[in-house]
């Protein structure tokens, strides 16, 4: 079975082998991983033993073995109720009782439980669809309560910083106000306002991320990871002409590899037949284009101020297949994009016949781009004739 | 003593329908059970099909405990063992005629 190590490192230099227990260094972040990996451990004859600092794992040699393992936390909420302060002692009773031994938490609370692996029985802890949900509510909670944490605690410093540099600010001569003092406040307050909303920003992904991990049954998160087949690609790809792009999906689309999602920065791809498909792209500017040119109206919709408005697509998807067309995907409100088999000769869906490479950097994301960077140069070079 | 004396609306509600799982967990609970228990029965009733998960039997039994519809009846060591109550007795019989109901329903309709 081919091991993923996209989260890992394999570290088996400290490996003590007295013939008892090897140690290894891995980083999980996803728990899924983890307990595959465990499973696979004990199928080469190793069974977790301990745990420190998240990452050194030792196990104690066994004959291969079928374990399940299982990981989970016991976290009590803001304001716990009689039930559930009872329930982390009642939950453990009731996995022992169903046959998990308990093996240690780690630093972080998450517990570790293993169990031999019996064709028909359980072999999760979380078997049916109602405990799944609360147990990726539980998970999402926590993760979604750190963030928020963070959050407060940039405000507090950020409030806190801003009344403090009032006050030294307060009564200084000009030469005074930007010493160096304070210019190392000011660092200091804005980098740690960055790590906070990093910090966040991370809490909230891992959130997202636990949520989506634990709906699913392990059948489905192999089956949706594709972890042990090879029927799907990702690969990590920045174009900025069309013509290379369109030639990149045309190889794919030669090779079998058929797009599935599209980003900025990345590609994932699907198993198909090999055939020679033809690829376009349509926008929502490309479209009204199409409208005005037939008569009709532009899609505009005065209402629509965020500029979110995803009629075009509905426009688009139904000129597109009109011609013959297949809708592969679209890359988030900006772009859609179509194939058809080369032998069908198909009509292209917008005059000119070339691809244009739309969405990659829409003409909202560089305006705002360039005002940012337009913005702190100002403030910088403002701040540098100041201070000589 | 007439039907639904001892359960309250909410309660119907929230069980009838009944999802298979608590069903049969409240059918395994006519007699004194412990959670293994709980877990081979009614796997051995429905022939392997339901098989009850560490924390779906913890989440179930907590759910039906709160909702008085069973109870703790002993606790040794470390095993919990449940039995149905009055008003549980109540809820499954209702939940039983429903579904003879809807059986006969579904056999007018496309026969036996």
């Amino acid at each position: 079975m081919e091991n993923r190590k996209e989260n890992s490192k394999d570290n088996t230099t400290d490996n003590r082998n007295d013939n008892l227990t090897i140690k290894r260094t891995k980083f999980f972040i996803s728990i899924m991983k983890e307990k595959l990996w465990l499973e696979q451990m004990a199928i080469e004859g190793f069974r977790l033993v301990r745990m420190t600092m998240g990452i050194r794992y030792t196990f104690e040699k066994i004959g291969s073995a079928k374990l399940v393992y299982e990981i989970d936390r016991f976290d009590l909420p803001k304001n716990p109720t009689l039930s559930q302060i009872k329930s982390k002692e009642d939950s453990l009773e009731m996995a022992k009782e169903m046959g998990w031994e308990v093996l240690f938490h780690d630093e972080d609370m998450n517990y570790y439980f293993c169990k031999e692996a019996v064709e028909g029985e359980d072999n999760e802890l979380y078997n049916d669809q109602d405990s799944r949900n609360i147990h990726a509510e539980k998970y999402r909670s926590r993760y979604l309560s750190l963030s928020n944490g963070m959050l407060i605690m940039m405000l507090i410093v950020d409030i806190a910083g801003l009344l403090v540099g009032m006050i030294l600010g307060n009564g200084a001569d000009d030469a005074e106000k930007f010493s160096r003092m304070n210019q190392l406040y000011l660092i200091f307050v804005v980098g740690y306002s960055a790590i906070c909303v990093i910090l966040l920003m991370m809490y909230n992904k891992m959130a997202d991320f636990y949520y989506k991990e634990f709906l699913v049954t392990k059948d489905e998160w192999l089956a949706k990871n594709d972890y042990l087949n090879s029927n799907s690609k990702k690969e990590r790809k920045i174009f900025f002409r069309a013509s290379t792009f369109k030639k990149y999906l045309e190889k794919n689309a030669r090779d079998g590899w058929y797009p599935q999602k599209i980003s900025y920065t990345g590609y994932s791809f699907i198993k198909g037949e090999m055939k020679e498909y033809d690829y376009i792209m349509d926008s929502k500017y490309l479209t009204n284009k199409r409208m005005t040119a037939a008569g009709s109206a532009k899609i505009n919709d005065p209402k629509d101020l965020a500029g979110a408005g995803n009629d075009w697509q509905i426009q688009s998807v139904k000129d597109a297949e009109a011609l013959g067309w297949e809708f592969v995907c679209a890359f988030q409100n900006k772009s859609i994009l179509y194939r058809a088999p080369k032998s069908n000769n198909v009509e292209q869906l917008n005059t000119g016949g070339k691809m244009p490479l739309v969405g990659i950097l829409s003409c909202k994301t560089s305006i705002y781009m360039v005002l940012c960077m337009g913005f702190g140069a100002i403030i910088g070079f403002v701040w540098a004739m100041i201070t000589l | 003593m007439k039907e639904g004396d001892f359960l309250e609306d909410q309660i119907l509600k929230k069980y009838i329908p009944m999802t298979e799982t608590t069903y049969y967990t409240l059918l395994s609970l006519n007699e004194p059970r412990h959670g293994y228990a709980i877990m081979q029965f009614i796997s051995g009733l429905t022939q392997k099909r339901i098989q009850m998960g560490t924390g779906t039997l913890y989440t179930m039994l907590g759910r039906l405990v709160e909702d008085k519809l069973i109870e703790i009846v002993s606790q040794d060591t470390s095993k919990k063992v449940y039995q149905i109550t009055a008003e549980g007795t109540e809820l499954i019989k209702i939940e039983i005629e429903r579904l003879a109901h809807q059986l006969k329903n579904g056999e007018e309709i496309y026969g036996k």
